[in-house]
């Protein structure tokens, strides 16, 4: 059974429907006592970081989560906004401070917007290792993207998949232990991102 | 690198999928779930659903139509049609859309664009501009007659306002499959930095490669996908031969 956050943080329909389509057992909710039975968590996202951090990232929520992920162990996977947010903070309009899942930090992309258009939006291809995350999936396949920010990893062996957009190597992926982020769309990204989110249902 | 998309444009009158020719003469298409459908099984890179009897009719989109798209849709879905409100936006994303897009409302209240794209980010509001052309001028087209507003000002103002894309058809060209419009493309590119989807009058795969290189970030299309033998993989087999990154099949 995989717990879905229920944020307001977007696209939540379109996460349901990839996770039903595949036949995982998976349950909805923002409910904190539901979210403390989770055996494995998906928390989805668009939009800013701040703006989530404000309204989503409570004492209590943070807390729960920390503790599900860093000491119970459970799995959990952060899609786009979600993979941001697991960061120590994110730097939109000031500091706000994230989950601090992984030593990492989100700032705005580095490229420079009168060349390359933010967001970053639209089909490219990630470069991955072969970890268990990207298991099955073809080299060099390609995922939809939406972002204007992105996330500056410390450990260079959390950051498992980058994309190329405006000259700079941006993270794609992080996998550390339990924890998996992507900044693209599994739900939105065809074969190849419904693989993912069946290798997350098999952990 | 960022792979260049082609967009099949799904037209419903309400119920039924409808290909317009000049925004008017109309021939059925089917179901719209059908119609989806094959194109999900055709893995293509992103969908843009109107109806486009919606603003005239003062109603909203169907919103079951929408779900039934949506849930075999693992592609970027755009949503169009009849949407006025911050509820409206609201519903058809709880549906499965990703985006929605904006014409008539943001023709009659401009700050719809402003409230829409800070609530649910720019990369969600897709602003909608169609362009005619009378005596040699370029207007914007909305509700069966040109109004006297520049379409290029009105792009510029849609940016500023926070529209993330903008969706700009042809009407003149709409289900002719004769030509783009490479004028207007021109201009438009030329007038917005935000990404620029062109529609109306490709005829050939080959119409889709110079929009593409005036800067246009996709181009969408309806008939050359109903009424010819040529599927979006077609086309981007074309673009790859011409040096235009696509996502091919093969690819995913």
């Amino acid at each position: 059974m995989i717990t879905i956050i229920d944020n307001d943080l977007g696209n939540i329909g379109s996460v349901v429907r990839a996770v039903s389509y595949l036949n995982i057992p998976f349950c909805l909710t923002r409910d904190l006592n539901e979210i403390e039975k989770a055996e494995k968590l998906i928390l989805p996202g668009v939009g800013s970081f701040s703006a989530a951090a404000k309204e989503v990232l409570t004492p209590q929520f943070t807390g729960l989560i920390r503790y599900l992920t860093l000491e119970k162990g459970i799995p959990f996977f952060g899609f786009c906004l979600g993979m941001q947010l697991i960061s120590e903070f994110g730097e939109e309009m000031g500091e706000s401070k994230g989950l601090g899942l992984i030593k990492a930090k989100t700032s705005r992309l580095r490229v420079d917007p009168a060349r390359y258009p933010v967001p970053h939006m639209g089909w490219n291809d990630v470069d991955f290792n072969g970890l268990k995350m990207f298991a099955g999936v073809a080299d060099k396949s390609c995922f939809y993207f939406v972002h204007s920010f992105e996330m500056m990893v410390s450990d260079p062996e959390t950051n498992i998949a980058t994309v190329n957009y405006g000259d700079f190597d941006i993270c794609a992926a992080v996998e550390k232990d339990n924890i998996w982020g992507a900044q693209f769309h599994p739900e939105k990204s065809q074969k190849a991102g419904l693989q993912l989110i069946k290798n997350f249902s098999l952990l | 690198m960022l792979r260049t998309r082609v967009i099949p444009v799904v037209l419903i009158d309400g119920y039924s999928v409808v290909k317009t020719i000049q925004f008017n003469e109309r021939r059925n298409q089917g179901n719209p779930i059908t119609v989806a459908r094959i194109y999900n099984t055709r893995n293509v890179d992103e969908l843009i659903v109107l109806d486009i009897d919606a603003s005239v009719q003062d109603r909203s989109i169907d919103l079951f139509t929408i779900e039934e798209i949506a849930s075999e849709c693992f592609m970027p879905l755009t949503v169009g049609g009849g949407i006025r409100t911050l509820k409206d936006i609201r519903s058809v994303l709880d549906r499965g859309a990703d985006k929605v897009a904006i014409n008539s409302a943001a023709i009659k209240t401009p700050e719809l664009i402003q409230e829409a794209s800070s609530v649910f980010g720019s990369q969600c509001i897709v602003a909608s501009i169609d362009v005619i052309k009378e005596s040699g001028e370029y207007k914007v087209f909305s509700a069966g007659k040109a109004l006297d507003m520049n379409p290029f000002e009105w792009a510029i103002r849609l940016e500023s306002l926070g529209a993330g894309e903008l969706f700009v058809n042809s009407v003149d060209l709409d289900g002719t499959m004769s030509h783009c419009d490479l004028e207007l493309i021109d201009k438009i590119v030329k007038s917005v930095r935000i990404p620029v989807i062109y529609a109306g009058g490709v005829q050939s795969p080959e119409d889709f490669i110079e929009p593409i290189r005036m800067g246009c970030s996709a181009v969408a299309a309806a008939s050359i996908f109903h009424f010819t033998r040529w599927t979006p993989d077609c086309v981007k087999r074309k673009m790859n031969e011409h040096g235009i990154p696509v996502r091919l099949l093969t690819t995913n």
